[in-house]
Parts: structure tokens; C-alpha cells; sequence
């Protein structure tokens, strides 16, 4: 289901409006469930008199301060309650995402200084406050921030966040206005490598560099692919589809590079070397991939090896690889 | 023992100059060494509800505000001290309560309030922050770390890591080690000695090597069993066993406590868990269980109201277990709010009277001698300890 949360919500988007990506995401019934959406009714609503049930504010504080205004933004716990007052309705019936209005709380609610959600109780209400959240400066850095941080790394220069933040609100919302603004920037040309790739990177990364192509990878079975990929993956601290918490997989290079996880990355990737790169001269794919920019000593520990094998593991796991 | 030595032990460590070959990390150099008693730290994340742990069924305002949520009696919760009960799921533990092996410290909080968001709570959790309103930055490190800068004797052994994600809580300066039960990492001398040179200009590989290649040498292979790799009994018993050697303190975190929806069936499984973790640590500990605290903390409480998915939203003020043979006996310390509306924390959540630094305080001051005011200067910069609560002997 996660599959189709990537595929339906996010990917599509990607390159469109952030007001857009942000309705799929909260209207998508993975996360609806994920955050429990499903079990928020409103405590007035004819559903919620009934059964004696009510709000459950998960989904509306996390769309805030995860999705979009950031923790230090600005809202309060009063506009957490009236938000989640505004999601109510939101909900799954047996052919996906459905407005039940018989779950909304009657009435309109006021999140961030404006009311919305008069008259009868329809998704639109809730749209429209998604359309003008996606739009405050707030959300804007808190993206641009986001962006800067994943790409360049924790240090970067904060006028670039807020020339980000100027273009998308000058281009309605558009995350291209943000890419091309962050990719101008001479910050991204000459990147410091302050990030480590997390996990799924790294091994593509290492599958590229040995020759391990698409075709060899839609060969093996899905046992091999549990027992060499995805315990690989889980034993280097990113299992697949299950991020540590709502807020996603970290961007900090210290939450990727502890003893465990890097001695698990040094296991995989010997083996990897040992079981496919025997042929290979570690020489020279060490010219082709890091080129002038490698360091002495991996050179020298490179030549030292007293395999081919040994010596492509060893870029494997060195630094220059890992990081980005 | 000045700080900057300390630091200095930190700095060579991460420039590799192993403890084992540095002239000036042997034993000798220190009068004294970290003493018999052992500090089992356990990070609960997802904001366990206190109020259902540790349940109030003495306060005539509790019942009403749990309805779907059943308390007490009706929910086979074990009666403490006439005036708080504990939850069915720990009911194993029992026996530790009856033996004064077992308490709890209730209304108590950090200091951070009002954004109740989880990741910037556990932070400030294992930061020791006093900052109300929490802004990370890249060089915070984790008070449990801070107190190993003040432990005499302190080494790269005396503090462990368990499990394989990142320990905010004890990163820092001071050395320490960190590794997972279920990994085998065995290297040559030739790989290790490449691998220290590859990694020689980056601190972040140089020092998760530098440890990863100490401790997997001094690691038993791993023993197959049933448990689930990475669970919490698995983690404690791994803890247990370094304990049981040349550590002092342990860490580890037992997630999933973010109970907005059905909070019955997921306590019901979390209490499971922590239980089987307590003690597991108590039957591997063996002997040493006698000089052994464990504390068992969370990032904030929840709402007192349940909401309207019979669970509870993110709070404010909550409980923290304290266990071990090193308590002073069995009781659920603290001053007690009340759940009148005009009690509550904002008319929602249960009013903290109490820094649960301030609780920990205690118990490093009486575990390891540390001074008061080193602790609140050094360990939890801003907090003021104020009376001992005796929790430890």
C-alpha cells in the first residue's frame, strides 16, 4: 500500500504544486490510516453522538508540524484541535478515500486566524484550508529548509532557504520554483559531502559501481532478494517502507555512520566484492568514480590489498563512496 | 581528574589512539574506578501514557476522565499504595514491587511544553535541555554522556550503547561503546589496519570503526534463540551481560508508544515488552542486580481526557519506573497535581510537579557520588535538584 502512497501521491507531484502534493498526501488512505484519521469524528457530529466518539488529532498536528509549518512555526495547540475539528469527515469507505459527512463536526472552525468549513460539512472546506496553509511562508521555509538540508546538508548558506522562499511564493506554489533556485546556487555546485547516503542509496550506489545492473537485479529470486537485499538494508537501519517515525528517515550523516550500522555496510559490501567484483580493478574504478577528487590514502589503501576484491570493498566502504 | 583530561581522552579516542594503547588511559592514571553500582538507562519513545501506567485511581476525577479507557479494578490493574494502581500488562512485576525493587516517580515532565511534538521531546529528553522550546542544533550531545566526562576511571567500557540506531542520549565527548546483540563482525588485522587508514580524516568513520572493531573483538559470537532480534528482552540481556563485565551504564530505547488509537490492545503490548525487558535484566544481572538501577523514562505524558478514538493525545505531564536492587523500596514518588479541571496543565494535560531531571539527578549523585552542583552545572545545565527523593538506598 505504502507502493501506491509513493506512486499516487508523491511522485506525481514532484515536479507540480506543493498545495497538490500535500491534498494527495493527506487524502490518501495510507496516510489516513497511518495517522488515524480514520478513528477522528467529530464529538457533535450525529456519528460522534451516537457512538460516543470524538477527535483524534494525530493526522492535523503532524500535517503541521511535520508537512508543512514546521515545529517552530506558527500555530498554536488551539489551531491542532481546530484542524483536527476541520478533518473530520475524512475517512475510508470500502472504495478508498470517502467524506463521511456524517462523522464532520457541524460548524465552521478557525485554524491560523481564518474560518473555514461554513455551510454544510464537505471535503471542499478542508481543501481549501490545505490550498492556503501550502501557501504561508512558514510552509515555504520549512520546505526550502528541508530541501537545502537533504541535498546540500546541514550547513548551508540561509540566504538560499530564503531566495527559495521568495520564488515558490512568487510562482504559486511551485516546487520547480524552489529546484531551480537551490540548484543555481553556487552551494550546490561545490558540494562539502556533509551527508552520508542513507541505506537504499548506498546499495544502489554499490550495485552501479560493480556492474550490477537492473537485468542481474529482475533475475534473482525474491528469497535472494530478502536474504542479500532487504536484511542488508534493515541490518544498515533503513527496512524499507518502515521509517522510524512519521517525520520519515533522518538527514543527519551521525544517525547513519554508528558502529553497528557501519560494521553492518562493511559485512555487505565485502561480500558483495567477494561475491562479484573479482574482476574488476580497483585502480582504475576508483579513477572512474572519484577521479581527481580521491583522497591519497584511499589510493594507497587500495593498492595495498592483497586482492582485487579487497581493494574494490575498500571503496566501497570508504568515505568518499558513502558520503555525498 | 580536571575536565580537559577528559576531554583529551575523548579527542585521542577519536583520532584512534586506541584505550588500550595509550599510555595515558591505563587504569593507573586514576585513584579510583566507576565502583560497583550500574545505571540502566531505557528510553521509552512515543509518549507513554503515564496515567495509564501508573493509574490515579485514588483521585475521584480519574474514572470520569477515562471512560472508553478502562482503569483500576475493572481492568485488572494492581493495587500500590491505596492510592495508585498499576497496569495489568505489568503485573509481572510485581513481585520487584513487593520486594522494593520497584518504583515510580508521577507529575513529572522535561521542561519542554506546548509544541508536544515527539522528535523534538526525545531530544530534549536525552539532551537534558532546559530550554522550554527546543532547537536542535548539531552539536548537542546526551547528559548521560555528560555525567560519564565526571565519572572517575571512565573508559570506553564503562557506558554501552545497545542497539543498532543512534543514542542521542549518550553521544558526546567522552568515549563509550555501542553495538547491537545479533551482529558478528569479525575482520582481519590487515582489513582493520586499511580501514583505519581509509578513514583516517573523517572523526564520524574513524570513530564508529575505532569502537565497532574493539567491542566486535571482545564480542561472543551471537547465540541463536527464540527471541525476536532487536527486541527489548534480547537488548536487555545483552546489556546484562556487559553489565555483568567491565560496564557501569547501559542504554537502550523500546519504541511504540504513541497511543492515539485503541490505547488498550497497544499498552497491553508495551507493557509486555518493557516488563520482559526488566526482567530479563534482573535474571541475567544475576547478583549484581542488587547494585543495579534501571530508569525507564518517555518524552512527555498524555492527555488526560482520552479522545475519541478510546486512546489519549499528546500531554504534558506523565510517569517515569525506576527498578532495581539499588532503590531504597517500593513507592511512586512525586507531588500529586490532582485532576481537577483547574489542576490540569492548560485544561488538558496533568500538570507536571516535578523535572524528571531532577529525579535522575538524584539517582547519579547516589549511584555514583557525583556532586550536586556538578550535576547542575554539567549533567542538566538549568535544573535545580532541590530535596532527595531517596529513590536509591
Amino acid at each position: 500500500m505504502l507502493g501506491n502512497y509513493f506512486e499516487t501521491a508523491i511522485r506525481p507531484h514532484i515536479a507540480g504544486r506543493f498545495a497538490d502534493m500535500l491534498r494527495a498526501v493527506v487524502e490518501h488512505t495510507s496516510m489516513i490510516r497511518y495517522l488515524d484519521q480514520s478513528a477522528s469524528v467529530g464529538p457533535n457530529s450525529p456519528a460522534g453522538q451516537r457512538r460516543h466518539v470524538g477527535l483524534n488529532e494525530n493526522l492535523a498536528r503532524e500535517v503541521l508540524e511535520l508537512h508543512t509549518l514546521g515545529v517552530n512555526g506558527p500555530y498554536t495547540q488551539t489551531d491542532v484541535r481546530q484542524f483536527a475539528e476541520l478533518l473530520t469527515g475524512l475517512g475510508i469507505g470500502p472504495e478508498g478515500t470517502k467524506f463521511i459527512p456524517n462523522r464532520a463536526e457541524p460548524g465552521a472552525e478557525t485554524v491560523l486566524g481564518q474560518s473555514y468549513g461554513h455551510g454544510r460539512p464537505s471535503l471542499d472546506a478542508i481543501e481549501a484550508f490545505l490550498e492556503d496553509l501550502a501557501m504561508k511562508p512558514a510552509t515555504a521555509r520549512h520546505l526550502a529548509g528541508k530541501l537545502v538540508t537533504h541535498f546540500i546538508g546541514p550547513e548551508h548558506p540561509q540566504d538560499l532557504v530564503e531566495d527559495m522562499v521568495t520564488a515558490y511564493l512568487a510562482d504559486n506554489g511551485s516546487l520547480m520554483a524552489f529546484y531551480r533556485v537551490l540548484l543555481a546556487h553556487p552551494a550546490a555546485l561545490s558540494p562539502q559531502a556533509q551527508k552520508v547516503r542513507p541505506p537504499f542509496e548506498y546499495i544502489i550506489t554499490c550495485f552501479r559501481a560493480t556492474g550490477i545492473t537492473q537485468e542481474i537485479l529482475e533475475s534473482i529470486t525474491p528469497r535472494e532478494m530478502r536474504e542479500s537485499i532487504l536484511k542488508a538494508l534493515e541490518g544498515m537501519g533503513q527496512q524499507p517502507f518502515h521509517p522510524p517515525g512519521p517525520n520519515g528517515w533522518p538527514e543527519e550523516a551521525e544517525a547513519w555512520i554508528t558502529p553497528p550500522l557501519l560494521a553492518a555496510r562493511i559485512s555487505w559490501a565485502g561480500k558483495l566484492a567477494h561475491d562479484h567484483a573479482s574482476q574488476i580493478d580497483p585502480r582504475q574504478l576508483l579513477d572512474t568514480i572519484l577521479g581527481d577528487t580521491a583522497p591519497g590514502e584511499l589510493s594507497f589503501a587500495i593498492a595495498a590489498a592483497e586482492a582485487k576484491w579487497e581493494g574494490v570493498a575498500l571503496l566501497l566502504v570508504s568515505p568518499g563512496l558513502m558520503r555525498r | 581528574m580536571t575536565l580537559s583530561r577528559r576531554k583529551f581522552l575523548g579527542r585521542s579516542l577519536l583520532l584512534g589512539c586506541s584505550a588500550a594503547a595509550s599510555p595515558l588511559v591505563t587504569p593507573v592514571t586514576w585513584a579510583s574506578m566507576p565502583g560497583e553500582n550500574r545505571l540502566v538507562v531505557i528510553i521509552l519513545r512515543g509518549a507513554m501514557d503515564g496515567l495509564d501506567i501508573v493509574q490515579p485511581v485514588g483521585d475521584p476525577a480519574f474514572a470520569g476522565y477515562r471512560q472508553k479507557l478502562k482503569t483500576g479494578e475493572a481492568a485488572g490493574a494492581h493495587e500500590l499504595d491505596g492510592f495508585f494502581a498499576l497496569n495489568a500488562g505489568l503485573g509481572d512485576l510485581m513481585p520487584l514491587w513487593r520486594a522494593g525493587e520497584l518504583a515510580f516517580g508521577h507529575a513529572v515532565s522535561t521542561p519542554y511544553r506546548d509544541k508536544r511534538s515527539h522528535f523534538d521531546g526525545q531530544d530534549l529528553l536525552e539532551t537534558g535541555s532546559g530550554a522550554s522550546d527546543f532547537q536542535f542544533s548539531a552539536n548537542q550531545n546526551g547528559w548521560l554522556n555528560r555525567m560519564l566526562t565526571l565519572l572517575p576511571g571512565a573508559d570506553i567500557h564503562t557506558a554501552f550503547a545497545v542497539g543498532r540506531e543512534r543514542l542521542l542520549l549518550l553521544e558526546g565527548d567522552a568515549p563509550f561503546s555501542a553495538w547491537s546483540p545479533e551482529l558478528s563482525f569479525n575482520l582481519s588485522d590487515q582489513a582493520q589496519n586499511l580501514l583505519g587508514m581509509i578513514y583516517q580524516n573523517d572523526p564520524l568513520f574513524k570513530n564508529a570503526i575505532t569502537v565497532a572493531t574493539e567491542i566486535a573483538n571482545e564480542m561472543p559470537e551471537p547465540q541463536m534463540n527464540n527471541a525476536r532480534p532487536g527486541s527489548a528482552k534480547i537488548l536487555a540481556e545483552f546489556a546484562a551481560q556487559q553489565l555483568n563485565g567491565e560496564a557501569r551504564i547501559a542504554a537502550f530505547s523500546i519504541g511504540g508508544w504513541d497511543s492515539h488509537n485503541r490505547q488498550a490492545n497497544l499498552i497491553k503490548r508495551q507493557t509486555g515488552t518493557l516488563a520482559e525487558a526488566i526482567l530479563a535484566l534482573k535474571e541475567t544481572l544475576g547478583a549484581n542486580w542488587g547494585s543495579t538501577a534501571v530508569v525507564a523514562m518517555t518524552e512527555f505524558g498524555r492527555t488526560v481526557r482520552e479522545n475519541g478514538s478510546a486512546g489519549t493525545d499528546h500531554g504534558t505531564g506523565g510517569a517515569m519506573l525506576m527498578a532495581g536492587g539499588a532503590l531504597s523500596g517500593a513507592k511512586v514518588h512525586g507531588q500529586w497535581p490532582g485532576l481537577g479541571e483547574l489542576d490540569l496543565y492548560q485544561n488538558r494535560d496533568l500538570m507536571p510537579t516535578r523535572d524528571v531531571r531532577a529525579n535522575v539527578g538524584w539517582m547519579l549523585r547516589d549511584l555514583f557520588g557525583l556532586s550536586v552542583s556538578d550535576l547542575e552545572r554539567v549533567v542538566f545545565p538549568d535544573v535545580t535538584l532541590g530535596d532527595n527523593p531517596r529513590i536509591i538506598a
